[in-house]
């Protein structure tokens, strides 16, 4: 045909070009720039100049290393659970109901359209010590005393941040779960409840057991967002107080922002990248298991 | 009766699964509605203890203030230029590309693919740094364009993956009768596969511009004039002020926030099926 001078894999080729070559510029050279970066001393004062392993040697035996590492394990972890927690049973309800569904599904969506950074901003307007509404109810209810400072105080300042962050990530977590749920044959339901099943034996053997893929795929998502994103603590504590949010994505713009240190900055880039890959690699071993 | 037996009672009533979303939706609105509460209320009603959870009269001040008499117009301004011309590149670019990988293969085209899978776990903190000096190199910091330039590289290879599911799904069929009444390939893709998947490609463009909206980080670093900085960025300088007007910040909060709902709202159903095919937001 003459419309067609060209073989179909050469069209694609030539199509898809262009597109190659933006990945490998956008993607491909940072990765290079960066790798490079981190085996250097690149700072303002001083030319730059390779140490090999030193950024990364320096940054293993440093103190505030292992701290932001610590608070991170603590903050991805927190923020998959508690996003974990909430997910499940909604979308468990959500399956369960007959009226309403796609009205509380477009509600539930709602947090997800809110900029990490403004999360932290209303979550901070919440906590407030002096004007905080979280405060005027524990109070009303009997629960505490008088006012706290929940933002002042290093085991509630992780919660909250954790709070800030997971808010966001329920409603994408939820209706991962629920295409899961809703995509289980009906009539293993029926069979099982001709066998005398009853729901809790149900909701294990047959929505959660066969929800696994997507659960877990959820799961992959949200952990490795919470990991590698800093906006809700940075608008909420800062990394503080006393460092008890501080993460390592915080102690790397501090690096680029405050101490202008590209060498260190680039071997924790590195690193925070690798960690990202274990946990995915974590997920994935799962995955494939199924 | 047993305890499992009652248990099991509650769990299968009609009302239990709307009790659970009314406790759900409670966490997940509330503090969206003390934000809207807030913004129409005036400062002293905003900082009054106890405080009212219904505002008392109705105020649009913080509105009028935020939007006349502060840079927030500005910057909402700004964040619409960067979040509309990463989403027109970013829809381009992933539209010939998808089209080409899914629906062309060649030697090699599917390690192509499965790059764009494997970028997307790569940190996006990680590359900011190797971003910043290269933007910096080029001149660029201090710009809208130098976010614009990050932001592809946040939504490109996500838009790709979306795409696909689109692509893959489109009957063949179809581009064949178009190739046989003698429409050129790229012909095929602009009259018959496009239009019929539309949606598919809004829910892409809304992804991106969303995505693109809410970014933080990369203006933070980029951007230090205060004409050309983003909402996300100029809503962060608020707070640090001196004197905190909750009220006023909770308007430009709740500005921030209406593009995503708004989309929501409207076009749920693509979004969500874009959503879980590319998998993942940020």
């Amino acid at each position: 045909m003459k419309n067609l001078q060209i073989k179909n894999s050469q069209f694609g080729l030539i199509v898809s070009l262009p597109g190659l070559i933006l990945l490998l510029l956008w993607v491909g050279l940072p990765l290079m720039l960066l790798i490079f970066v981190s085996f250097t001393r690149y700072d303002v004062i001083n030319p730059v100049k390779f140490v090999g392993l030193q950024n990364y040697i320096y940054l293993f035996k440093d103190r505030i290393f292992k701290l932001a590492l610590t608070r991170t394990l603590i903050f991805f972890a927190g923020s998959t659970l508690v996003t974990f927690l909430f997910s499940v049973p909604a979308a468990w309800f959500l399956s369960r109901i007959r009226y309403g569904g796609t009205l509380i599904r477009t509600l539930i969506m709602f947090p997800w359209a809110v900029p990490l950074i403004v999360s932290g901003f209303i979550w901070g307007w919440i906590f407030n010590a002096s004007y905080g509404v979280l405060n005027h109810i524990l109070t009303t209810l009997g629960i505490i005393k008088e006012n706290i400072n929940i933002l002042g105080k290093s085991y509630l300042a992780i919660i909250a941040v954790i709070i800030a962050d997971s808010w966001t990530r329920i409603p994408f977590m939820t209706i991962l779960t629920l295409a899961g749920f809703t995509s289980i044959s009906k009539s293993l339901y029926e069979a099982a409840s001709i066998d005398g099943a009853d729901i809790f034996y149900t909701t294990w053997h047959i929505t959660l057991k066969l929800s696994k893929g997507p659960i877990l795929t959820g799961l992959l998502i949200t952990s490795i967002f919470s990991f590698r994103t800093i906006d809700a603590i940075f608008s909420l504590t800062k990394g503080g107080p006393a460092k008890a949010t501080y993460v390592l994505g915080m102690l790397d713009l501090d690096y680029i922002y405050s101490y202008l240190r590209f060498g260190l900055a680039g071997a924790l880039s590195i690193i925070m990248l690798v960690l990202c890959m274990l946990i995915a690699g974590i997920y994935v071993f799962f995955l494939l298991k199924e | 009766m047993s305890i499992r037996g009652f248990l099991n009672s509650v769990f299968e009533h009609k009302a239990t699964p709307y009790v659970g979303l009314g406790v759900i939706l409670i966490f997940l609105l509330g503090p969206i509605y003390w934000t809207l509460v807030t913004s129409l209320k005036t400062l002293p009603e905003a900082i009054r203890w106890p405080p009212s959870y219904l505002p008392g009269d109705i105020t649009l001040s913080a509105y009028r203030d935020v939007l006349t008499r502060s840079p927030v117009p500005q910057y909402l301004f700004n964040s619409a230029v960067i979040a509309l011309l990463t989403t027109l590149i970013v829809v381009i670019a992933s539209v010939f590309t998808t089209y080409a990988l899914s629906r062309y293969p060649y030697k090699g085209s599917r390690t192509v693919l499965l790059g764009f899978l494997v970028v997307r776990v790569i940190p996006p903190i990680s590359l900011i740094l190797p971003f910043y000096l290269i933007l910096r190199q080029l001149g660029l910091i201090n710009t809208r364009m130098a976010v614009i330039i990050y932001c592809i590289y946040l939504t490109y290879p996500l838009s790709v993956w979306m795409l696909k599911s689109f692509f893959d799904q489109f009957p063949q069929d179809i581009i064949d009768a178009a190739l046989i009444d003698g429409t050129s390939r790229l012909g095929a893709l602009f009259r018959v596969v496009l239009p019929m998947i539309a949606n598919g490609v809004a829910a892409v463009a809304i992804i991106s511009f969303l995505w693109t909206w809410i970014e933080f980080l990369a203006p933070f670093l980029f951007i230090n004039t205060d004409e050309l900085k983003p909402i996300t960025v100029g809503l962060y300088y608020f707070i640090g002020d001196e004197t905190i007007y909750w009220n006023s910040l909770s308007a430009g909060a709740i500005l921030a926030v209406i593009p995503g709902i708004l989309f929501f709202v409207l076009a749920q159903k693509y979004v969500v099926s874009g959503l879980t095919a590319g998998l993942g937001k940020e």
